[in-house]
C-alpha cells in the first residue's frame, strides 16, 4: 500500500475499525456532577484554608525567630554529604525561591489548595523523614481514585531545589504495572526490578525523559493494585494552580534547574520503602 | 456555576460522549479505558465551565480529552493515577465488548504512543498540524516526523494485512 493510499483511505477505514466494535454508551453525568461539584468545594475551601495556613505559618516563623527552630531532624537518609549541610547551606545561584513555606521533617507544608488529609499528610511526612536535612517544598497533593499524589520541589543544598513527585496508590488493580522494567517507557536507559521478601517487587529506572533527567521507582504488588511510585527530576516542579490540569501534565514545560537530580538510585529506593512503610 | 451553567454542560457533554470516546478509543484501543477518559476529561472540563466563548465549547470538550488521553500514555505504569478526583470506576452497558478489533486499529495499537497520538489526530480528528502540536505540546516539526514515522510503521504493520476496505455501511 503506497503512503498517499494509505492516507488517502485514513479517516474512513480508522472510523469504520472504531466502530465495528463500538456499543451504545452514554457518561455516567451524575458521577461527573457530584465529582465536579466536590472537587469545586474543595477548591474553594482550600484556597481559604491555604491563605490561613500561609498567614499562621508566616506567624509562626516570626515567632519563632532563627536558630530557635530544631534542624536536620529525621532519619537521616544516605543523603550526599553536601545535602546533610542543607541547613546552612546557602541558596544556589540562580535557585528559585520555594513557593511555599520551607519545611523541616514534619513540617505541614503551607500548599495553596490543601486540606489536612490523613493519606497525604502521611506521605508528606514520609518524605521529609527520609529525605532530611533536606527540605520538601509542596507544590500540590491530591486524591485520586483513592490514591494520593504529592509534587514539590526537594532542596538538597547542591544546586536549586528540583522536583520529588510522589504517587501512592491504593486498591486500584491495574494501575500499577508488576514489572514495569518490561515497559520501554518505563526502562528508559537503565532498569532493574528487585523481589521483595514479601512477594512484591521494586523497580527503578534512570534515563533522561524529554530534555530532563530522571529517576524513578515503583514499588508494586501482585495484581497492580497497590503500590508507591516516586520520581525525582531535574526539573522544577509544574504548576498545580491549574487544578484542570494538574502536574505531571505541565512537566514538559517545566525549566531544568539542575545539571542532576537531588537523589540518587540508591536513596530513591530507600525513599519509596520509607513512604510505603508510612502508608500501610 | 448556575443552573443554566450546568444544563449547558449536560447537554453538550451528553452530546459529544460518543464522539468524544470514539476518539479516545482510537488512541488507546480499549474501550472501557476510552469512558475512563471521557469521565475524567468531562470533570475537569466542569471545573472550568462555562468556557470563555460557548461557541468554542465543544472544541473546548475534545481538547481537554484529548489532553487527559495524551497525559495518560506518558506515564502508562500509573497512567490511572492521573484520573480525576473520586469519579467511581463507571462500566459501560456491557462488559463484553467484542474483541476483534479491526486491522487498522490492531495494526495501529503497536505503534508507539506519541507516533499514534499524530495519526489519530491528524488523520480522525482531522486536525492542523499546529493544532496537533499544541495539543501534544511540541513542536510542528515534531508533529510532522511523527506522523511521517507513525505512518511508515502502520504501514510495515499492516504489510501483510488483505483487504483493507471499509465495511459497506460502516460509516454512517
Amino acid at each position: 500500500m503506497t503512503e498517499r493510499d494509505l492516507t488517502g483511505r485514513l479517516p474512513a477505514l480508522l472510523l469504520d475499525d472504531v466502530r465495528r466494535t463500538e456499543q451504545p454508551w452514554q457518561p455516567d453525568l451524575d458521577s461527573v456532577l457530584a465529582a465536579g461539584r466536590r472537587a469545586r468545594r474543595r477548591r474553594t475551601a482550600g484556597r481559604a484554608a491555604g491563605a490561613l495556613t500561609a498567614v499562621a505559618a508566616a506567624t509562626g516563623a516570626v515567632l519563632a525567630g532563627p536558630g530557635l527552630l530544631p534542624q536536620g531532624q529525621g532519619s537521616g537518609t544516605a543523603l550526599t554529604p553536601a545535602a546533610r549541610t542543607v541547613g546552612s547551606a546557602p541558596a544556589a545561584p540562580g535557585a528559585p525561591a520555594p513557593s511555599g513555606a520551607p519545611a523541616g521533617a514534619g513540617t505541614p507544608a503551607a500548599v495553596p489548595g490543601s486540606q489536612p488529609e490523613p493519606l497525604l499528610d502521611a506521605v508528606e511526612r514520609a518524605v521529609r523523614e527520609d529525605v532530611a536535612p533536606a527540605t520538601y517544598t509542596v507544590v500540590g497533593r491530591d486524591r485520586l481514585d483513592g490514591g494520593a499524589r504529592v509534587d514539590g520541589n526537594l532542596a538538597d543544598g547542591e544546586g536549586a531545589p528540583a522536583r520529588l513527585f510522589v504517587v501512592v496508590t491504593q486498591d486500584r488493580p491495574g494501575t500499577l504495572l508488576e514489572r514495569p522494567c518490561e515497559d520501554p517507557e518505563f526502562a528508559r536507559d537503565s532498569c532493574r526490578t528487585t523481589d521483595l521478601p514479601d512477594g512484591r517487587w521494586l523497580s527503578i529506572a534512570a534515563g533522561s525523559d524529554g530534555g530532563y533527567e530522571q529517576i524513578v521507582a515503583t514499588l508494586s504488588a501482585p495484581g497492580g493494585g497497590d503500590g508507591v511510585h516516586v520520581e525525582v527530576d531535574n526539573i522544577a516542579a509544574p504548576d498545580w494552580t491549574d487544578r484542570a490540569r494538574p502536574a505531571p501534565g505541565g512537566v514538559d514545560q517545566a525549566p531544568v534547574v539542575r545539571p542532576d537530580t537531588p537523589l540518587d538510585a540508591a536513596q530513591l529506593e530507600q525513599l519509596v520503602l520509607a513512604v510505603d512503610a508510612a502508608v500501610r | 456555576m448556575t443552573e443554566d451553567d450546568e444544563a449547558d454542560f449536560c447537554a453538550l457533554a451528553a452530546a459529544r460522549a460518543p464522539a468524544l470516546r470514539r476518539t479516545a478509543y482510537a488512541l488507546c484501543g480499549d474501550w472501557h479505558l476510552a469512558e475512563d477518559l471521557v469521565q475524567q476529561a468531562l470533570v475537569k472540563a466542569y471545573l472550568s465551565w462555562p468556557p470563555r466563548e460557548r461557541s468554542a465549547a465543544a472544541g473546548y470538550l475534545r481538547q481537554i480529552l484529548l489532553r487527559t488521553c495524551t497525559d495518560s500514555f506518558r506515564r502508562p505504569w500509573w497512567r490511572r493515577e492521573q484520573s480525576t478526583d473520586a469519579v467511581p470506576d463507571v462500566r459501560g452497558v456491557s462488559d463484553d465488548y467484542p474483541h476483534d478489533q479491526g486491522p487498522l486499529l490492531d495494526a495501529l495499537r503497536r505503534v508507539p504512543p506519541r507516533q499514534r497520538a499524530c495519526i489519530v489526530l491528524r488523520h480522525l480528528e482531522d486536525l492542523s498540524v499546529e493544532d496537533t502540536a499544541a495539543l501534544l505540546r511540541c513542536s510542528t516539526g515534531t508533529v510532522k516526523s511523527q506522523t511521517a514515522r507513525g505512518l511508515d510503521a502502520l504501514r510495515r504493520e499492516l504489510g501483510s494485512t488483505p483487504d483493507l476496505t471499509p465495511t459497506p455501511g460502516g460509516l454512517r
